[in-house]
């Protein structure tokens, strides 16, 4: 019974010295999940410093060519290292501009499309998303769908929907980045990021951002912060990082291609 | 900062269906640590009889916070199914009607609250009724304690095993370490033990390794792989080929690291007290054929099934077509008992055919010759291969999402190899690690044992504490039940 005890007194003495330790020992690893971007939100962001924005100007409506020979013809930026198509609703409108400056210091070509109103419904009941990745031949994709459907109750139910947007996108790299919440949603954005997981999905509702009269767009000089917090995540905390540079300086830029999709239900 | 006795009261007394204890828990320890102590004082102070009983109390409550009021359900059917025993011994002539109904009374149960969904879903499918079936709690262990009270009648009715007293029998079944995910303990290895428990010196050591080597299993290996796991196969289509190949491979490790780190901590509790239950698991990816597989894993339920189920239909006695659908059934049975689903009847039926084929091709049992080495290379790649696509039916929440994981990762591109691999450094390094040390051989993880059985205490204190921060390291803040406690 010596060893016995010997033994009992080892587990007895290890519980008390992990529990008078405790509050020493480093915290747990626990975490598969990336980072995401720290973002101080109690203090007010400087104002923007850039130079003056130029006046936004609605891309012209390029609808597709039904001719599908026209997908011979070699865009601009097809030749780039990285070709990233911008996908999502009225919200991306800014954010697009001031990305397409980070992807122009970073030698990527950023291929824009808006469709204004859009949800998960209308980009999961169509191949309108696989015909534009078919026309650009992307290398990554980013979405940003779910604005218009905030404040949507069982946001659940749309799964099947999500799930369709998702197996067109695959197998390219996509993050999809949140919607910029202006109210607390009713579960989209907590859905949105568990189905897309870690590394996949930037919570874009952390942010305050400035919003436009209609209360919920952002300001220009918002969307700008939201493109660089989006950055940010995408250089170091996405599953399949891009190669952004630190800082960017500049105008905002245009994309290398944008179409702006009539604002209806398909 | 002041200590909050309630809640730290509540922790260790009061069932709290979030945080069930289980081993790796910080009260579960504690509990244990005064469960060891007070039993040792009672063996050392030759009260026995005592030691036993204070074991099969606290064997009561480890289940009451496990599943909470439905104990008493447990203690009900314990009892009745004891007096069904006794009266098979006292009515002879009655024998066969106790005997049945020693049989029917827990599978009722098991039957009730782990089949009437299943069943009453499938009713209300086929008649296209708008019926819905109802939500019925599933208590842990039922399916491990029903099989093991079934052995015990079966065994008393063969006179292979005397009945034994009620607190005998009564903490067989509810002995805590193996109540709630096995092994399937029979009461003719383990009822001769508590006349005498073997109180040692190595045994103790060797309990102690084993049960720290288990954690380590379900800690840091199962529940960091089951993060990245989870993720893929909640939405296979998000994700790529490579990563959903990843994460077959991730859930072969994981559930094995999960299931034997279980067994490996009931083990060594058990050899702590003095018993010896018998070992679950010996490397069963490395074997080179299904047959071999399933004599390596979960031992103790593939030879309850062989010895309760397959030899009463007949074995291999009756010609090779029965014993190809013997095969078959009793793999079939097998996967019902996992779970009441059809993916686990696929999963059991797969299973079961491949057996049934193996046996076909190889004969009645492996060749006494050993192998050429391109034979066992060959067996080895199908057998593990066959056994990680069958677990992806197990692991899946339904048939499509298990025939989306597959079917992704037939389509691999490996570009994405190295990003993949920046990105999940840690969890490729686990699985990489975790299948290196599930080859190293039996007899150096032996040798290892020993060595550290034998070692001084003080080595043994430091092996105990840097192990123990490891786990800590690696824990989650929330409890990872184990995967069998569903079954």
């Amino acid at each position: 019974m010596r060893n016995f005890w010997g033994h009992w007194l080892l587990l007895a003495g290890g519980l008390i010295l992990f529990v008078v330790a405790a509050p020493m020992l480093p915290p747990s690893w626990e975490r598969i999940e990336l980072p995401q971007q720290k973002l101080a939100t109690e203090e007010p962001l400087p104002a923007w410093q850039g130079p003056p924005l130029t006046a936004y100007v609605p891309p012209p409506l390029r609808p597709i060519p039904p001719d599908p020979s026209a997908q011979a013809h070699a865009l601009p930026g097809q030749d780039a290292p990285e070709r990233i198509l911008l996908l999502g609703d009225s919200m991306i409108e800014w954010f697009a501009k001031r990305f397409a400056r980070w992807c122009r210091a970073s030698g990527y070509a950023l291929y824009t499309v808006i469709w204004p109103s859009s949800n998960l419904i209308w980009w999961g009941t169509t191949d309108t998303l696989r015909a534009f990745i078919e026309r650009f031949n992307p290398t990554y994709v980013l979405i940003c769908v779910g604005g218009n459907e905030l404040f949507i109750p069982r946001i659940e139910k749309r799964r099947p929907h999500l799930q369709h947007i998702l197996a067109q996108i695959q197998p390219l790299p996509y993050v999809w980045i949140g919607p910029p919440a202006w109210k607390p949603d009713m579960g989209i954005c907590a859905f949105l990021e568990d189905v897309n997981g870690p590394g996949r999905y930037y919570g874009s509702s952390r942010l305050t951002l400035e919003r436009l009269s209609d209360g919920a767009h952002p300001t220009p000089s918002a969307a700008y912060r939201w493109a660089d917090s989006v950055v940010a995540y995408l250089r170091d905390s996405a599953l399949y990082p891009l190669n952004f540079p630190l800082e960017v300086s500049g105008q905002p830029s245009q994309p290398h291609y944008t179409i702006l999709l009539s604002p209806h239900a398909p | 900062m002041p200590l909050d006795w309630e809640a730290i009261g509540r922790a260790l007394l009061l069932y709290d269906p979030s945080f069930p204890m289980v081993f790796p828990t910080g009260s579960f320890w504690v509990w244990c640590i005064i469960v060891l102590g007070l039993y040792g004082l009672m063996l050392q102070l030759g009260r026995r009889q005592w030691g036993l009983l204070w074991l099969l109390a606290f064997s009561v409550f480890f289940y009451y916070k496990s599943v909470g009021a439905f104990v008493g359900l447990f203690l009900l059917t314990l009892s009745v199914e004891y007096l069904l025993v006794r009266g098979m011994l006292r009515y002879p002539r009655a024998a066969r009607a106790f005997l049945i109904a020693a049989i029917g009374v827990p599978l009722g149960f098991l039957g009730y609250f782990k089949y009437a969904g299943f069943v009453l879903e499938n009713w209300a499918y086929l008649t296209r009724s708008a019926f819905e079936p109802p939500d019925i709690f599933l208590p842990a262990g039922i399916s491990f304690y029903t099989f093991q009270m079934i052995s015990y009648a079966v065994d008393v009715r063969r006179g292979t095993i005397p009945a034994g007293s009620f607190w005998e029998y009564a903490l067989y079944i509810s002995y805590f370490p193996q109540l709630v995910a096995g092994p399937i303990v029979r009461a003719g290895d383990f009822l001769p033990q508590l006349k005498s428990p073997r109180i040692e010196g190595e045994w103790m050591s060797s309990g102690l390794w084993l049960a720290l080597q288990g954690l380590v299993k379900k800690v840091v290996f199962a529940d960091y792989l089951a993060q990245y796991n989870d993720l893929i196969f909640a939405n296979p289509t998000g994700y790529s080929g490579l990563e959903n190949l990843f994460a077959i491979y991730g859930y072969g490790l994981q559930i094995f690291c999960d299931f034997s780190g279980y067994s490996d901590v009931a083990i060594g509790l058990g050899r702590m007290m003095g018993f010896d239950l018998r070992v679950n698991f010996t490397k069963p990816y490395l074997s080179t054929s299904i047959t071999e597989f399933w004599r390596r894993w979960h031992i103790s339920l593939s030879t309850w099934l062989r010895d309760y189920l397959y030899i009463p239909l007949g074995g291999n006695q009756r010609g090779p077509l029965r014993t190809y659908l013997n095969l078959l059934l009793t793999m079939l049975i097998g996967g019902l008992w996992h779970g009441a689903s059809w993916r686990f009847v696929v999963w059991g039926g797969v299973h079961g055919l491949a057996l049934a084929v193996h046996r076909a091709l190889f004969g009645r049992a492996e060749p006494i010759t050993p192998k050429p080495l391109w034979r066992k290379i060959l067996g080895w790649v199908i057998t593990f291969h066959l056994v990680l696509g069958l677990w992806v039916f197990f692991r899946a929440a339904s048939f499509q999402t298990a025939l989306q994981v597959l079917e992704k990762s037939l389509h691999i591109d490996w570009t994405y190899l190295i990003p993949f691999w920046q990105t999940r450094s840690l969890f490729v390094g686990l699985l990489v690690a975790g299948y290196l040390l599930h080859a190293v051989p039996m007899q150096s993880v032996a040798r290892l044992e020993q060595l550290f059985a034998r070692s001084p205490l003080a080595i043994k204190a430091v092996v105990f504490v840097v192990t123990i921060q490891l786990i800590l390291q690696m824990r989650q803040s929330y409890v990872q039940p184990f995967i069998y406690f569903q079954f």
